[in-house]
């Protein structure tokens, strides 16, 4: 499965062309790329995990929804950030599929 | 994507569950425009015409034939209607599968007061579309039906696991598409669960963590490819060995 992703338009045209560099497509780098930001941050995202563990463990379903949302308020601001600028799709073209379309990258 | 069976056609605090969407309505709009409280839950306003209007005609079709056009802010914004009189306007978000139910009146053609002229100033004053607190409340909601559901899904998630010859794929909470592949190896009394999942921002990622958790609460390596393929576009995958007695 792929996801639609959207970059500035400036890391968009960089990727592609380190991509035609490497005889690769810009999505299998943008992947490439987060799969090395979860490696080089695996300290805070096994710190995480430790703490989503123990609130499974002991604490309540309130206390482990509250800290699965932490960064919602960031997530709210992207989202709102989006639909301010347009990018966000909105009409009758984007009904069939929401949030799963099979392209692998577009660009803002 | 589509939403968990047992959701679809239910409230669920601020939302009505739709099999490709959710619907919604702005702060804004439940306070002013339907006199409701800010905060108030889907089921609370369920009566209202316009919401009967709201769940009927955009539980299948995230638009309508017509717009509320020209807007100020440029934005697609579908009119909605019951009957001779209620009127309202819907933005559909597709990149966060919700249909927001942004604006509500009267029509009243001609009148000063009238739902159109209303809506179109609202957008011009920029207090039409969804804000912050909107998206927020949203996030939260959805991160609270899916931390539900995950404890309820992921011991079975493991049986069908142990039972599939090969890798077992599933749509945890609706929400995280995932692999899991668990290998056991009979003379070291072993077991490894190696588990994939699709993480492109920041909110699959903290949905892969609770799903990580839920399986195992043990430390997750990173690994760069499952058992039996290669990752696919961007996916991560995890795995943990666990020995006789350790819990899975």
């Amino acid at each position: 499965m792929t996801r639609v992703l959207r970059v500035p338009e400036q890391v968009h045209n960089e990727a592609t062309q380190i991509a035609a560099l490497r005889h690769s497509q810009p999505g299998h780098l943008v992947a490439e790329a987060w799969r090395e930001y979860i490696a080089n941050h695996r300290e805070e995202f096994a710190a995480d995990l430790e703490e989503t563990a123990q609130l499974l463990r002991d604490g309540t379903l309130e206390q482990l929804a509250k800290f699965t949302s932490r960064n919602a308020s960031a997530r709210a601001a992207k989202a709102v950030e989006r639909l301010s600028s347009g990018e966000a799709g909105t009409g009758a073209a984007d009904s069939a599929e929401p949030k799963s379309a099979n392209a692998e990258q577009t660009h803002a | 994507m589509d939403r968990p069976s047992s959701l679809v056609g239910k409230t669920a605090e601020g939302a009505y569950v739709c099999e490709k969407w959710e619907l919604r309505v702005t702060t804004r709009c439940l306070d002013e425009d339907l006199n409701a409280a800010g905060d108030a839950g889907f089921e609370a306003i369920s009566g209202l015409e316009i919401i009967k209007a709201f769940k009927k005609d955009r539980l299948t079709e995230a638009t309508s034939s017509r717009q509320v056009s020209p807007l100020t802010s440029g934005r697609e914004v579908w009119r909605l209607g019951y009957g001779d009189d209620h009127r309202g306007a819907t933005l559909y978000d597709a990149d966060e599968a919700v249909i927001w139910l942004v604006a509500y009146g009267r029509h009243r053609s001609g009148r000063a007061d009238d739902f159109f002229p209303y809506c179109k100033q609202l957008d011009a004053d920029g207090r039409l579309l969804p804000v912050h607190a909107d998206y927020e409340r949203m996030f939260q909601e959805r991160d609270r039906r899916f931390v539900h559901a995950v404890r309820i899904e992921a011991p079975l998630i493991l049986c069908e696991a142990r039972a599939t010859d090969g890798e077992y794929r599933c749509m945890v909470g609706g929400e995280l598409g995932a692999g899991i592949s668990i290998e056991v190896d009979d003379e070291l009394d072993a077991t490894a669960i190696t588990v994939a999942f699709t993480a492109t921002d920041l909110e699959t990622v903290e949905q892969g963590q609770v799903l990580l958790a839920a399986l195992s609460p043990g430390e997750w390596e990173m690994v760069p490819r499952m058992p039996s393929r290669d990752l696919e576009l961007g996916e991560v995958a995890f795995t943990i060995t666990l020995v006789s007695g350790q819990a899975a």
